[in-house]
């Protein structure tokens, strides 16, 4: 009898479970967009990333940070995720090598000129309705992505021929872009511009080839918020899309007209893990999931001596940074920015923090590889605490002196940076005051002139310098100082800014180096930034999965995932 | 009793209204411009884009202004649009609701199934082993963390004994099932339930012990009553009046708690879409959730009202 008085509450505690459990199940169903695109069928059931018991399908689970925002490449770059730029190939992207490439335009060139792109569209190449991949595809993309009105990336590439008309309404389409026929799209630039090329092909998922036989019609204006991307119907990459189920996960179906023949798996799942890396490396461990990007330096060999898990990692692209006020009062001596070079020990941060997965620009130059564009003959600055306080005393710098930096915690290895830095600019006499921030709070400290005077430095990281040198330009120039553009550090000389514009449109290669080099070596002695290590993107997976060739780039791993294939 | 639930839902009205007004001046006070979190940064330059879209998010009208149309909107039961997703904020919220609710649901009643009878027998055996254990054991729980519970869980059950599975609220590749479901759901409730039941053995053995010292219940027994009865009619009974109230105190510390466990373990639930709303600083979803919450708290202390007017007879409500 005393049992049976607890019946009715575990009772009542199962009902709940199982009622709430049984509408949680079917809300997964009822919560999400199921289309099932054409030309794929989709079967249920499965054992993630391994074969079913009749060995018919194979399924492969890969990782998401972030819950993607939507399917329209357009308004934004965050939240979008990797199913667009899986089902909609980028009309040009960066491979392992940050070489430029493409699955739907077989070869570009750029006249002697350099004022006019020709893409050569690949032929044979289908859309999963079957129909055929054409430069009107890829016209009506590029034309898109270059409308201001709709396109976030419309200034980033730029530079076309006829592109204020269309924004200012004075004409209905690009007249620098044509297609004179079937398979080429050929682009007019205002001016000589090599690194056009490159620079498109640096954005990669923000620049997909779309369908233009159901986007055709549609005006500009209405693309935003079309429901073609919620259906996401139609493709042309390796997966196509089948469902979306709000924070966990996006369900993909191999596509059978792809032009490589089939992808190496049946479904493709990108699960949302939003709980960080310690999160994603759980899942991995427990065969939850096959893929993960961006695990940290210090749970590599943890995690590489998981039996079945293999751990490779790409070189990477972009520097971590403490990003200085270039105009602050407390540093305008360059040799104060100078010696906080000489004072922080970025080698042994590398070393801390990166167990070595990372490389440390010692000159302070911020592209990554291009040595034809970046100069030997520059200052470098190693760890030299006394070096440090000699060009402290030159600047007449006062023993203790505040510097006050905003730091974005969450980031091991940055944490551990920040944390070595003030150590060590203590050691010399700068006392780093660290801030916690969050990015809305540590860009509304930096946007207006009153407030940045109480900030001297703070944490950046992100975007790809291995491409061209020209991407370093919008970081460091006169008319794209933030909020108008991403110079946070208000770096402004207009020395610098003349060879960013001559750099840009001169046609010859050597010629282009040293202008680069030129600006570089002005960088080298009047630093913006603080380039604190250039960490290699880690990557882990289940050694059974071939093919995978890492980035640089946390977020891009996904570019080559047709060609990946499962071997026993 | 029913023209007292009433007369409570009236005066949730006005508080609503305050909650609303502090609600929207507070989130407006955050630092940061929602445009600029949303917009590639690189991308800044195209001033047209930034200043339509602060336009059409109508952040350029004065603060009340802003405020009217807001409250305007919820009061017809719109939460508005997304500032970050651009879909309604409904869409948003909703598959989110029910992750939630079975979590923190689940953990609750689970905590209570352990913490009452934990905590009455502790009380009942004073200073016993099994007092010792218990009150060891809530104290314990209360102590640690509930993310170091979590990842020692993961650890133990998904990675070492490979019981269950370290995260999510489903199997990708599999049709979604009850049982599937109540895998994903054992690690993630099975962890907030045991943060809670720690405080639940505590006030449950506390007030217990309060409770057992009283002249009714001595008279009780000194009647012969049964000393089973005696247990369920006076002493638990009395006891549990105290515990309903903490309950109710503690679901919005709950659903803060919930946010971590859902970290963790990835679970879709409302804990991760507040931190993705407030990280872009995306007002509508922030303020539909502070609502949502405000309306769940008011709500749970008229049940505790309710609740504890069936367990003592001398509350008049």
């Amino acid at each position: 009898m005393r049992r049976l008085r607890n019946i009715p509450f575990v009772a009542l505690l199962l009902a709940f479970v199982l009622v709430l459990a049984a509408c949680s199940s079917d809300d997964a169903d009822e919560g999400a967009t199921t289309t099932v695109a054409d030309g794929a069928t989709t079967t249920t059931g499965g054992d993630t990333g391994t074969t079913q018991p009749d060995g018919e399908e194979r399924v492969l689970s890969v990782v998401l940070n972030e819950d993607p925002v939507a399917f329209n490449p357009f308004p934004e770059t965050a939240g979008v995720g990797p199913v667009p730029s899986i089902m909609f190939p980028n009309i040009l992207e960066f491979d392992d090598d940050n070489n430029v490439t493409s699955q739907l335009v077989e070869s570009w060139e750029i006249s002697e000129d350099a004022q006019t792109v020709t893409l050569h569209v690949r032929e044979g190449a289908e859309w999963s309705d079957g129909t055929p991949v054409t430069s009107a595809d890829i016209l009506m993309s590029l034309e898109l992505s270059l409308d201001s009105r709709i396109s976030a990336r419309a200034t980033r590439i730029g530079n076309v021929v006829g592109m204020e008309a269309l924004a200012e309404g004075e004409a209905e389409e690009i007249s620098g872009l044509a297609a004179p026929d079937e398979y080429t799209v050929t682009v007019q630039l205002q001016t000589p511009d090599v690194a056009w090329i490159p620079n498109l092909a640096s954005l990669a998922r923000l620049v997909p080839t779309l369908p233009a036989h159901i986007l055709g019609d549609v005006p500009n204006e209405d693309i935003p918020g079309h429901p073609f991307f919620e259906e996401l119907s139609v493709g042309a990459g390796p997966y196509l899309f089948v469902e979306h189920v709000a924070g966990q996960y996006s369900e993909m179906v191999a596509n059978d007209n792809w032009w490589k023949g089939e992808p190496g798996f049946d479904r493709l799942f990108i699960k949302t893990i939003t709980g960080g890396t310690d999160a994603m490396a759980a899942q991995l461990e427990a065969g939850e999931i096959q893929f993960m990007t961006g695990l940290p330096a210090l749970d590599a060999e943890r995690v590489g001596s998981i039996e079945n898990i293999t751990i490779d990692s790409g070189d990477g692209v972009a520097a971590d940074m403490f990003q200085l006020s270039w105009d602050d009062p407390l540093l305008q001596d360059p040799n104060i920015r100078k010696a906080m070079l000489y004072a922080i020990n970025r080698e042994g941060i590398c070393q801390e923090a990166l167990l070595g997965f990372c490389s440390v620009p010692l000159a302070n130059t911020r592209p990554v590889g291009l040595e034809w564009a970046v100069p030997t003959d520059v200052e470098e600055f190693p760890y030299d605490p006394d070096k440090a306080r000699e060009l402290l005393a030159e600047a007449g710098w006062v023993d203790g002196t505040q510097m006050t930096f905003l730091h974005r915690p969450g980031i091991r290895a940055q944490d551990i940076a920040v944390t070595i830095a003030q150590a060590n600019l203590a050691d010399v006499g700068i006392d780093m005051v660290v801030e916690n921030v969050d990015v809305p709070t540590l860009l509304d400290r930096l946007r207006t002139e009153d407030v940045r005077d109480s900030t001297q430095f703070w944490m950046n990281a992100g975007a790809n310098f291995a491409m061209d040198p020209s991407a370093v330009q919008p970081y460091a120039s006169c008319n794209t100082m933030f909020p108008n553009g991403p110079n946070l550090s208000w770096f402004c000389r207009d020395d610098v800014d003349a060879l960013w514009a001559e750099g840009r449109s001169t046609v010859d290669q050597d010629a282009r180096g040293e202008i680069y080099q030129e600006a570089f070596r002005i960088l080298n002695q009047d630093p913006n930034e603080l380039y604190i290590f250039i960490a290699d993107n880690i990557v882990a997976y289940d050694s059974h999965i071939q093919g995978i060739r890492p980035q640089g780039d946390v977020w891009n791993q996904y570019w080559n995932i047709g060609d990946w294939y499962w071997e026993e | 009793m029913l023209t007292y639930i009433a007369r409570r839902l009236l005066i949730a009205i006005p508080v609503l209204f305050g909650v609303m007004l502090i609600a929207f001046l507070l989130v407006r006070m955050l630092p940061g411009d929602p445009v600029y979190i949303m917009s590639d940064p690189e991308s800044l330059t195209n001033t047209v884009l930034y200043e339509a879209r602060r336009e059409a998010l109508g952040l350029n009208d004065p603060l009340p202004v802003q405020f009217a149309a807001w409250a305007g909107e919820v009061l017809q039961g719109n939460l508005g649009f997304s500032f970050h997703r651009e879909v309604p904020v409904w869409d948003i919220i909703y598959p989110r609701i029910w992750p939630t609710v079975l979590l923190t649901g689940s953990s609750i009643l689970a905590a209570l199934a352990v913490g009452i009878p934990a905590g009455l027998n502790a009380a009942l055996r004073q200073n016993s082993a099994f007092d010792y254990t218990a009150s060891a054991a809530s104290m314990l729980a209360i102590s640690i963390p509930a993310f170091f519970l979590g990842m020692l869980a993961i650890y133990v059950f998904s990675l070492t004994l490979g019981w269950l599975p370290a995260g999510g609220m489903r199997t990708v590749g599999v049709e979604p099932s009850i049982s599937d479901t109540l895998q994903h759901l054992i690690l993630p409730a099975g962890v907030l339930a045991a943060v809670l039941a720690g405080p639940y053995t505590r006030y449950t053995r506390q007030s217990v012990l309060d409770v057992i010292r009283q002249e009714y219940v001595t008279t009780a027994d000194a009647k012969g009553v049964p000393r089973r009865q005696v247990v369920r009619r006076h002493i638990l009974r009395n006891a549990l009046i105290p515990l309903t109230t903490v309950v109710a105190i503690q679901i919005p510390s709950l659903l803060a708690g919930a946010v971590v466990i859902e970290t963790v373990f990835s679970w879709p639930g409302m804990g991760l879409l507040v931190i993705e709303s407030i990280t872009s600083r995306d007002y509508p979803v922030i303020l539909a959730i502070v609502m949502l919450t405000a309306v769940v708290v008011m709500l749970f202390n008229l049940l505790a009202d309710v609740i504890t007017a069936f367990l003592d007879p001398r509350v008049r409500l």
